[in-house]
């Protein structure tokens, strides 16, 4: 149901020919000194980098281009071009206490990110290595509910707009762009068509591969093989670096353009994000701390690895989307559409003694909700103060309202001073950073001892000293 | 000639199997079981068996405190009086019929765990948070270990050096909220079921089928065995179940009724297409209705030699989501307030004579992942130990051919539970048009054709 809100604003972005904001204050951390990387991979070389290029937000791009990327000193020689880079940027963001910030065109672009960063770490190039080792930390950190080091321009835009086309078709950069800012006086899908035409992705056009670029590597190929002076060849090297720019410069371009409108002040500030960006500090100063101690990363997660991995990210999305209802108004709205927060009216407070000077209140409150999620014995938290913590005892509908009855567990004092009519907003309880890094300590001592289970052997069986009754059958449900 | 199949002496025989395997010290035992095989009373078994003549100390892991309180409340009822060990934090409230048990013994820490064969119960997360990486049991058991991710079963499998996992592989899928894409393509992976990790790392590891289902009748079992297991073949126990009605019907759903009465224990009834997303109201109210109806018409059933009136508590209703179960229970009132109402989720375990199922496709404008899970869809229609009415406005053949699944499978995984979902949804709908077990809810609504329903 939650869907429906954006199902309404995609119809809306279609009647209008022009995308619409869903949110009014800004959903992810914008980094002044993110770094801007566009990379271009060779079409059949999925880990290749073709072209690069790298810049602060409002920058030119430093751009590099080699030949032709198979040519293992030439990759080589690009990736050492863009070593020191990050190496200087990861230096300068851990000695501020702060964490360093990618920005990527779109989904595809982070994943070729990602699997170059895999693919780097296993070379036999130790500077090449740490480049890999470097991205990983953005690589790793992007599938995680609530980070800010690996942003792919398309997803931040797509938080914060919706178009009249099909989700999928959003990944494609300049489209999204021109449904946000169509050109006057112009259809909008005729201007979304044109943009289309301009690659937006890791690769680049086959058409554009065949006609122009396997063309003008072939000819630096055979100027070389037959030994052509230096001048020859980097009159083809300049050939190539032209083409590729042609297609280089506009992906870096829009995702400028997609930082600055996300810039913009109409974004209102977003309190939920400061425990955003606290927890990417925390985790990048974990994630170098551990690359000084030595500690290895694997291709393949061992199962101990895994476990501490996915608890890490469950704790994750509950804490992004606790944080996010206390301080997101879209997604409190969102919420109360889909009935994971219950938006009710206070009906009545009943106090009553349980003993000498202890009191209980229980609530009854009305909703107009017919989707909530609720059930007896669920524990619900205010969203906003005072901070309340009740639990439900029953959900009834009469008529077009739905009553809860709950008790309340926390915050006394504030439910004796309530009134009747008050409304409140209650969800899941406040997030709790700190509750991840008690269940890894608790799992790491837990597994200081490897199981057998998870181990590559397994023990041979130990068959018990005496025999097993030939009436086994009957003994048993005689016990039963 | 072939034997005639005897449901008790096969039954008898699965089991024995598995009380051998611990006799012969087996490090695992998978034991893989169809609904309503008793999986539970195999559990209680072993570990009875375990505590009182292997004199083992046996650990039972649960996978909710409500399934911890009902295998305590089965164990404590031995005739060896064996006390009963429940590891639980100590704020936890307790069922009356739970803390008044004679042979409970409550245990909230390390230190208080029994050193001598005995058995402790507990929930997998209460046995996560112990303070100890010392092996405290010689034996594991984990019931309903199909619905518990490998790495939950990882924290806790070096508690004891041998396992015994029990569950059925056709349930839903252990949730895992959270992006999983770095393990896809691992089947081991720490979001797969503990089971299937298991047999993944060691293939040799002692894998048995329970063969035949005690809840499910020979109808149903036709229906389920082959949309839902096709590779585990298993038979009904029961061929005396029915339901007779003193009322004779006249109303629109009373053909759906009579068709359970005449020995169809599946059958659908149609609401008129309409999308109406998550919270459908109309259905909501027409199952109440025909609640209303099944007990208005003086029914009665009969169950394995006894015969009883139908109340209330004999019947349950299971939907998709927790807001249809909102909106059913909204209209139940007082007079039908023991009517079981729940997510197919928490129906795990649970069984009802009767069933009244609201179909996850039905009202929607989509068929995602969730939705075609043919754990979620198993889980409604094996829930029932006579009879069974899915609830659906027509047009979910339609929509499932609209939303066939994309393919998207990943590398080293045979598995593709979107497909595999989205079939059993089709085999299920083609089988209940073949049988002509579809009927309108309303007057004057034309039937679903035999080639809609199966798309």
């Amino acid at each position: 149901m939650g869907d429906l809100v954006h199902v309404v604003a995609r119809l809306r972005a279609l009647q209008r020919g022009q995308a619409v904001p869903v949110v009014s204050q800004r959903q992810l951390v914008i980094q002044p000194h993110a770094r801007i990387l566009t990379l271009l991979a060779m079409a059949g070389e999925d880990t290749s980098v073709h072209a690069a290029a790298l810049g602060r937000f409002g920058e030119a791009p430093q751009i590099n281009v080699v030949a032709d990327p198979r040519q293992r000193d030439d990759q080589y020689g690009l990736l050492r071009w863009l070593l020191p880079q990050f190496e200087d940027y990861y230096a300068t963001c851990r000695a501020a206490g702060t964490f360093p910030q990618i920005w990527v065109a779109s989904a595809g672009a982070l994943g070729h990110l990602d699997t170059l960063a895999d693919r780097l770490r296993f070379t036999d190039e130790p500077d090449i290595q740490r480049l890999g080792t470097l991205w990983t930390y953005a690589g790793e950190r992007s599938p995680v509910a609530g980070q800010q080091a690996l942003i792919s321009a398309t997803a931040a835009l797509r938080a914060h707009y919706a178009t009249g086309q099909q989700e999928a078709e959003d990944e494609h950069l300049g489209a999204l762009l021109t449904w946000i800012a169509p050109p006057a006086g112009r259809d909008i899908f005729a201007a979304v068509a044109a943009a289309e035409g301009q690659p937006m992705g890791v690769k680049t056009d086959p058409r554009f591969d065949r006609n122009a670029l396997q063309p003008a590597i072939e000819d630096f190929h055979a100027a070389r093989n037959s030994g052509q002076l230096e001048s020859v060849l980097d009159f083809h090297r300049t050939r190539i670096r032209q083409l590729l720019e042609g297609v280089l410069r506009p992906v870096y371009a829009g995702t400028q353009r997609a930082i600055a409108l996300l810039s913009d002040a109409r974004w209102h500030d977003n309190p939920g994000l400061e425990a955003l960006a606290r927890q990417e500090a925390d985790e990048f100063e974990r994630f170098m701390a551990g690359r000084d101690e030595g500690h290895f990363l694997p291709y393949r997660d061992k199962p101990k690895a895994g476990a501490m991995k996915i608890v890490a990210r469950e704790h994750a999305v509950t804490n992004v989307d606790a944080g996010m209802l206390r301080h997101d108004r879209a997604a409190r709205e969102k919420g109360v559409v889909n009935g994971s927060v219950l938006r009710a009216q206070v009906a009545s407070v009943v106090e009553e003694r349980a003993r000498p000077r202890l009191f209980e209140y229980y609530l009854e409150l009305t909703s107009h909700q017919d989707s909530l999620h609720l059930r007896a014995g669920d524990i619900m938290w205010t969203l906003d103060d005072p901070k309340l913590s009740l639990r439900v005892n029953d959900v009834e509908r009469r008529g077009p309202f739905t009553w809860i009855m709950a008790t309340v567990d926390t915050g006394k004092n504030a439910a004796k001073r309530m009134v009747n009519g008050v409304t409140l907003d209650l969800g899941p309880k406040a997030p709790d950073w700190g509750g991840i890094g008690n269940e890894l300590g608790q799992m790491k001592s837990r597994l200081l001892i490897e199981p057998w289970t998870h181990s590559e052997t397994m023990p041979t069986a130990t068959p018990a000293i005496r025999p097993m009754p030939a009436n086994i059958l009957a003994m048993v449900e005689g016990l039963t | 000639m072939t034997e005639p199949f005897d449901p008790h002496a096969t039954a008898n025989a699965a089991l024995e199997r598995v009380l051998a395997s611990q006799w012969q010290g087996e490090p695992a035992l998978v034991l893989r079981s169809p609904p309503g095989a008793g999986k539970t009373g195999v559990a209680q078994r072993v570990a009875l068996q375990s505590a009182s003549m292997l004199e083992q100390r046996c650990m039972v892991v649960t996978q909710t405190n409500e399934q911890a309180f009902d295998l305590t409340r089965r164990l404590a009822a031995n005739s060896a009086g064996i006390p009963i060990h429940l590891f639980a934090k100590r704020s936890l409230e307790l069922p009356a019929n739970v803390a008044l048990l004679a042979n409970l013994v409550l245990v909230h820490d390390v230190a208080g765990l029994p050193r001598h064969p005995s058995i402790t119960i507990g929930n997998a997360a209460k046995w996560s948070w112990i303070q100890t990486s010392d092996p405290c049991f010689d034996v594991q058991i984990v019931d309903e270990a199909f619905q518990l991710p490998d790495y939950r079963f990882q924290l806790i499998s070096n508690l004891a050096p041998r396992h015994v996992l029990i569950g059925d592989p056709g349930q839903i899928d252990p949730f895992v909220n959270c992006e999983i894409e770095r393990w896809r393509c691992d089947p081991a992976g720490p979001q797969v079921s503990c089971p299937a990790a298991l047999i993944e790392r060691h293939p040799s590891v002692l894998q048995l089928d329970l063969p035949v289902s005690r809840r499910l009748n020979a109808d149903t079992v036709s229906l389920v065995q082959p949309a839902f297991y096709p590779d585990m073949p298993f038979r009904a126990m029961s061929q005396d179940r029915s339901l007779h009605f003193q009322v004779a019907g006249i109303m629109p759903f009373d053909a759906a009724l009579d068709a359970v009465a005449a020995g169809s224990s599946i059958v659908m009834v149609e609401l008129p297409a309409q999308i109406t997303g998550e919270a459908d109201g109309e259905l909501a109210q027409e199952l109440v209705t025909s609640i209303t109806r099944l007990l208005g018409r003086s029914a009665w059933m009969h169950d394995d030699g006894a015969s009883e009136w139908i109340t209330p508590d004999k019947i349950g209703v299971v939907c998709a989501h927790v807001s249809q179960v909102n909106a059913v229970r909204e209209r139940l009132g007082a007079g039908l307030a023991d009517v079981f109402v729940e997510t197919a989720n928490r129906f795990q375990g649970i069984e009802r004579p009767f069933m009244f199922v609201h179909h996850p496709l039905s009202g929607r404008a989509d068929a995602t992942a969730f939705h075609l899970d043919a754990g979620r869809l198993c889980v409604m229609l094996s829930r029932h130990r006579i009879g069974c009415w899915i609830f659906g406005r027509q047009g979910i053949s339609h929509q499932l051919m609209q939303f066939a699944p994309v393919g998207d499978r990943s590398l080293g995984i045979d598995d593709d539970p979107e497909y595999r979902g989205w079939r059993a949804h089709l085999t299920l709908m083609a089988a209940l048009a073949r049988a002509g077990r579809v009927y309108p809810a309303v007057f004057g609504l034309p039937p679903s054709t035999a080639n809609q329903l199966t798309g």
